[in-house]
């Protein structure tokens, strides 16, 4: 591998524009209540066909670290988190903010996003290789144990009912059912003759619609519940102290390893490992009750350990082409349409993309540091510029993306169909990450499956070949099981009970 | 009860697919399954998980509703209905006519919807004059700059 070539990648003025750009999008996409970092992700894809795939990389890598960080804005100044990943800097960031110590907060919590998300790249740039060359022994029976498990542990390890999970993730895989079948390709499946959907649906236009749009039309009903926001000290730089560093050291080291392997567990991503973060610290602390009043230690640990996922997610996505949630599965969906083939291929056809990328990662943390750490009033600013622009925006650019995937307006119609069936499925709490998951890995795990038939001659003989691919496809199996049981356990003790 | 027919429509759906899946044509060199295999695996689980949520259904005491009415909430209901009309125009009118469309009747109606009121004159204007102006740079940059052929419509550019 030329480590000219991947320094030259990154450390470039377009790439570093590209990811500042990236990195202001997702941070505003991050801090905007209802706008998200999966919908930033999903809104730049049309427009990265035709740039450069450095650039692209540097672009969606800004957008991911932003996203997952810009949230602290809107929790601490306005008590709603801007995504789940910052539910819990509320607890202790609004009340800072409330006796005016904002601007000391948003310091912190910056600071934290940075620690974490720099501590966890360090654990990427560790892992994701040796997993990686690991992986390149994988025949097809291991890559579909792989994916069928990761689609499986997102399903049960999500939060909410494992069973409205695992009814979303079935939508997806049957999803990528439709069109032209893989491996024989003679059956047309799915398609009532139609050309359009010969290729099947496209990522994009189904992230959009199940997605981005149904967020869009729930915050459709909100706009006259704009909540002004707290008063911000005015500073050129919102840096932390030397003494708040200090003192929170240790703090945001146990975040950033906690929301690592919190990051690297399929389905859980930013919500849960900032809850974590939270609740850990507040065991660890001396002064527990003091958490929810406005305690810096209860910011500075959500905040790192959120950040320090993206580093996480980014090492089975990038080492075994598996996404672990939204975000990795929209950028392994870019990935594919860049013509890039992601997990131990990576590693062994275009390794100069594979190290860009992690660098890239690395890179755009610095960038969202320093951008964060002066762009914060214009950030609170924004938050009074409401969803009355945004919101009609956001819509046109979905439409202008899903007709730029083939020029045609198909795309927009079932885009509009799936904007229904998303908002119904959200609102009534199931979850619609598994169906995009289950829609990125589904091709691969019916094509490994049939390759592996094809190979050892029956599934029987694949069940019998002792290899890890029997150990993860025994694991997809064992998890339901021991979930249905439990569930008919609990339900049995309730009955006695009752 | 609504959760149970809108998980009865996709069973329907699921269980259709099924039946659709007997006229895939099969390779005679395929010794992988068929086409038909994983679709018919994924149909059963899907519609094993639906019996289980009915039955789980059936069996609790909560009587939490079913949520789709409020698809029809104020601001909502409007958003949905340029959002439709805004597609079936599209190739008629053109992308920009029928972006521009969108926008300043939605926005228009966001603004009233926040502020009860429209703002002044001259907010009116600069408000929809940049609204236009969006629509033509956004226009201008996927058709120019991208190569994306956006719908011509009326104007036929």
């Amino acid at each position: 591998m030329d480590w000219n070539t991947v320094i030259h990648n990154v450390f470039n003025v377009y790439s570093i524009l590209y990811m500042t750009v990236g990195c202001a999008l997702g941070t505003v996409f991050g801090c905007i209540p209802g706008l998200s970092t999966p919908i930033a992700l999903a809104l730049v894809l049309p427009l990265i066909f035709k740039t450069d795939v450095h650039l692209a990389i540097c672009l969606m890598m800004g957008i991911y670290c932003g996203g997952v960080s810009g949230g602290l804005v809107s929790a601490i100044m306005l008590k709603i988190p801007g995504s789940s990943a910052a539910v819990a800097t509320t607890f202790d960031g609004y009340p800072m903010a409330q006796r005016g110590e904002g601007a000391r907060a948003m310091s912190i919590g910056v600071f934290a996003s940075f620690f974490g998300g720099t501590v966890s790249t360090i654990f990427l740039m560790l892992l994701a290789n040796p997993l990686a060359h690991i992986a390149l022994g994988f025949g097809p029976w291991e890559y579909f144990g792989t994916a069928l498990m990761a689609l499986i542990l997102a399903v049960f390890l999500m939060k909410g009912d494992p069973l409205k999970s695992l009814i979303t993730a079935c939508i997806g895989v049957l999803l990528t059912t439709v069109g032209i079948s893989p491996i024989d390709g003679v059956a047309e499946r799915f398609t009532f003759g139609s050309v359009h959907l010969k290729n099947g649906f496209q990522m994009i236009a189904l992230v959009i619609g199940v997605f981005a749009l149904p967020e869009v039309l729930k915050n459709a009903g909100r706009i006259k519940n704009i909540k002004p926001a707290v008063k911000l000290e005015k500073k050129r730089f919102y840096l932390i102290s030397w003494s708040d560093l200090k003192e929170l050291f240790t703090t945001m080291v146990r975040g950033s390893i906690l929301g690592t392997i919190v990051g690297i567990l399929p389905g859980l991503g930013g919500g849960p490992a900032c809850l974590m973060g939270y609740a850990m610290e507040k065991r660890f602390s001396k002064e527990p009750e003091t958490f929810g009043t406005g305690n810096p230690h209860g910011i500075a640990a959500p905040e790192s350990a959120n950040n320090a996922t993206v580093g996480g997610a980014l090492i089975p996505m990038l080492s075994l082409g598996v996404p672990g949630d939204t975000n990795t599965s929209i950028i392994l969906g870019a990935f594919t349409l860049l013509g890039i083939a992601t997990g131990p291929i990576m590693v062994q056809n275009t390794p100069e993309v594979f190290t860009t990328t992690i660098l890239a990662v690395f890179v755009a943390n610095f960038v969202m540091l320093i951008l964060q750490s002066f762009s914060i009033p214009y950030l609170v600013k924004m938050l009074s510029v409401s969803n009355i622009y945004l919101l009609p925006i956001i819509t046109v650019f979905c439409v202008t993306g899903c007709i730029s995937l083939n020029n045609n307006t198909f795309e927009v119609y079932y885009m509009m169909v799936l904007l229904f069936i998303g908002y119904l499925l959200e609102s009534n709490d199931y979850p619609v990450a598994p169906l995009i998951i289950g829609f990125v890995l589904g091709g691969t795990v019916e094509t490994n499956l049939r390759r592996s038939i094809m190979y050892y001659g029956s599934f029987t003989n694949c069940l019998s070949k002792v290899s890890i691919g029997t150990l993860f496809f025994g694991v997809s199996i064992i998890i339901p099981i021991i979930y249905l049981i439990l569930g008919i356990k609990n339900a049995r003790d309730a009955k006695k009970a009752s | 009860m609504g959760e149970i027919v809108f998980l009865l429509i996709f069973s329907a759906i699921a269980g259709y697919m099924y039946f659709l899946t007997g006229s895939f044509r099969i390779s005679k060199m395929d010794i992988s399954g068929g086409a038909a295999m994983f679709p018919r695996i994924v149909i059963i689980i899907f519609l094993a998980c639906i019996a289980l949520r009915i039955v789980q259904l059936l069996k609790s005491k909560d009587t939490k509703e079913f949520v789709w009415k409020n698809i029809f909430k104020k601001g909502r209901r409007e958003f949905v209905i340029s959002l439709v009309l805004y597609a079936l125009l599209l190739v008629p009118f053109g992308f920009i006519i029928s972006t521009i469309l969108f926008l300043l009747s939605i926005v228009n109606y966001f603004y009233f919807l926040g502020n009860e009121t429209l703002g002044s004159v001259r907010n009116i204007v600069i408000r929809n004059l940049l609204l236009v102006g969006f629509t033509v740079a956004l226009y201008f940059i996927f058709s120019e700059v991208l190569g994306v052929s956006l719908p011509p419509g009326i104007l036929d550019i």
